[in-house]
């Protein structure tokens, strides 16, 4: 078992892993990340830095790419200097049975701006667990949006800790998962200094027998007065074998903050069903309008339009 | 053009419409009033296809075609028009969009060519002066943060798109204040005439002073219980519906 990973027995309470990773066939692989667009800011092979000031125009692209009986292990950092502001598309893909299992430190500095758009396309069959780190400095943006048609058993953990006051932190993720798919998200973000604000917004759409776990904490610190905390999770089953699992967490110690938090979990609603098919569209058309509409709202959270309209193209297939 | 005969229907095991018979012709606005719990929206949604309603006997014509057989999206492509009593909310879908796919859904299914978006657009825009209904409306997703009365203006505006042969309208009236009233009387007065015909449902006689009805109806306890003139709905204003029901 690689070190990297931490079975803190509390928080892998839903997603047995072991009993996953015995079934795959797999050796240790050496980890090349390809990128593109991020030449000049490449320190050594895993690491990106975006010096101070820097305005990145053009997304950067860092893609992992999985293939058949692979151990994956690896660790990437992105470093955001004080004052720069990056766009950065990490594809995950792969075919065959491998398993990703990866650490990503990602550091915001002060008044530094970092949108993260997540994609993964991984092979039905494979395993993935990674862990992202964020650390936010004073006045920080960090904008994460993450769309997945998932591995076999994927376990996404997010960390952020907001170190200093005024930081921003927004995560939204979408999730469409189908056959005996198993996906995992796990997030904790601390709010350590004050007047930072926070916000989770997941999504899941479960068919046949998937299972989807959401857990979701905001830690309000001591010292972290004024926090403005917000958590959503909204599940669409679409099957009667599919598990929803979530587990949304305050913990607050501070006594002047906002915080909230959702979450549901059902089937598409008859009634807007029934209002469309009265205006002559057809179930299947209704369903699928319903569907792109649920999902939509968290591919809006991509301010990028090239990269949203991307990824709209790609969930639209998914959902043929 | 709607022939209902002996049309009995429940939901959940319990017999709401008990033989109900109807005949509208082409042309014709027929009013059904009656008191709540008489079966009124039940029979709309009976007509219009929803799922949990079950028909247990009788036979609804539109056109000579029994519509009970078909699915809900085949009756509007068919002409059937349910404007709701109360509109459904669908965030994430806009408006124009959605008009788009309905109007293209029924035109597919009957065998026509779908509307281009530029045809589509002006013949939005047409509807949409009319209606006095402002672009902003249009941009927001189906009937989200609408107001009471832009809900059921926007039923008209749908209906007026869609062009439908049979037009029902569950309590169009409720909640509308007078003027929001008029614009969607007006809506349904100008689409009165030769080839559409209406089916007007109200507990109030108020809505019937502005889409002035052929037949008035009186349906109570499932099932029609006196037929008569516009006069009838005035009656009925006075009296109450203790005696006919």
């Amino acid at each position: 078992m690689p070190t990297l990973l931490n079975l803190d027995p509390e928080t892998w309470k839903y997603s047995n892993i072991n009993a996953v990773l015995k079934k795959l066939d797999i050796t240790e692989t050496p980890v090349v990340w390809e990128t593109s667009g991020a030449f000049e800011f490449l320190q050594g092979d895993n690491q990106v830095v975006i010096p101070k000031n820097k305005i990145v125009e053009l997304p950067i692209d860092v893609r992992l790419v999985g293939a058949d009986a692979q151990q994956l292990t690896t660790a990437m950092t992105i470093n955001v200097e004080a004052g720069a502001e990056v766009t950065i598309i990490e594809r995950q893909s792969g075919e065959g049975s491998y398993w990703k299992n990866i650490d990503l430190k990602i550091n915001v500095a002060e008044n530094a701006k970092l949108r993260h758009y997540r994609f993964c396309e991984e092979d039905p069959f494979c395993v993935v667990t990674e862990r992202t780190h964020v650390t936010l400095g004073r006045d920080a943006r960090y904008n994460m949006v993450a769309i997945s048609g998932c591995a076999g058993f994927g376990r996404a953990d997010f960390n952020v800790t907001m170190n200093g006051q005024g930081g921003e932190c927004d995560l939204s993720g979408l999730t469409l998962l189908a056959g005996k798919q198993h996906a995992d998200t796990t997030i904790v973000v601390d709010h350590i200094a004050p007047y930072c604000r926070s916000s989770q917004f997941f999504k899941t759409v479960l068919n046949d027998q998937s299972r989807g776990v959401f857990q979701g904490k905001i830690h309000v610190h001591k010292d972290a007065q004024k926090t403005d905390g917000y958590q959503l999770s909204n599940n669409l089953l679409l099957s009667n074998l599919a598990e929803m699992d979530v587990k949304p967490e305050l913990e607050i110690y501070a006594d002047d903050v906002k915080c909230s938090h959702g979450s549901t979990t059902g089937q598409l609603d008859e009634t807007p069903l029934f209002y469309l098919m009265s205006r002559g569209i057809s179930k299947d058309d209704a369903r699928r309008l319903l569907l792109e509409a649920f999902m939509g709202e968290v591919l809006e959270k991509i301010s990028n339009e090239d990269v949203r309209q991307m990824f709209d193209e790609r969930v639209r297939l998914w959902l043929k | 053009m709607l022939k209902i005969t002996n049309l009995t229907a429940e939901i959940d095991g319990k017999q709401i419409l008990n033989g109900v018979d109807l005949t509208i012709n082409d042309g014709e606005v027929h009013a059904i009033m009656g008191p709540n719990g008489a079966g009124k929206s039940t029979l709309s949604y009976v007509l219009a296809g929803r799922d949990g309603y079950t028909v247990t006997g009788g036979t609804a014509e539109l056109d000579g075609v029994n519509i009970l057989e078909m699915d809900a999206h085949e009756r509007a492509a068919a002409g059937l028009f349910l404007a709701f009593q109360y509109p459904v909310e669908i965030p994430g879908v806009g408006m124009t969009n959605f008009l788009k796919t309905a109007l293209n859904s029924q035109r597919k299914q009957r065998g026509e060519a779908e509307l281009e978006a530029l045809d589509f657009l002006k013949l939005l825009k047409t509807k949409q002066k009319e209606l006095g209904i402002a672009d902003e409306m249009l941009k927001r997703p189906v009937n989200v943060g609408f107001s009471g009365g832009e809900k059921k203006r926007n039923e008209v505006l749908q209906m007026s798109m869609l062009q439908p042969k049979m037009a029902i309208l569950d309590e169009t009236d409720s909640g509308l204040d007078i003027d929001a009233l008029k614009i969607v009387a007006d809506g349904v007065n100008r689409m009165r005439g030769a080839g559409r015909s209406f089916l007007v449902i109200t507990h109030y006689q108020r809505l019937l002073d502005y889409i002035v009805p052929d037949v008035v109806h009186v349906l109570a306890k499932g099932k029609i219980v006196k037929t008569g003139t516009a006069e009838l709905a005035k009656e009925l204003e006075k009296t109450g519906y203790a005696d006919v029901a």
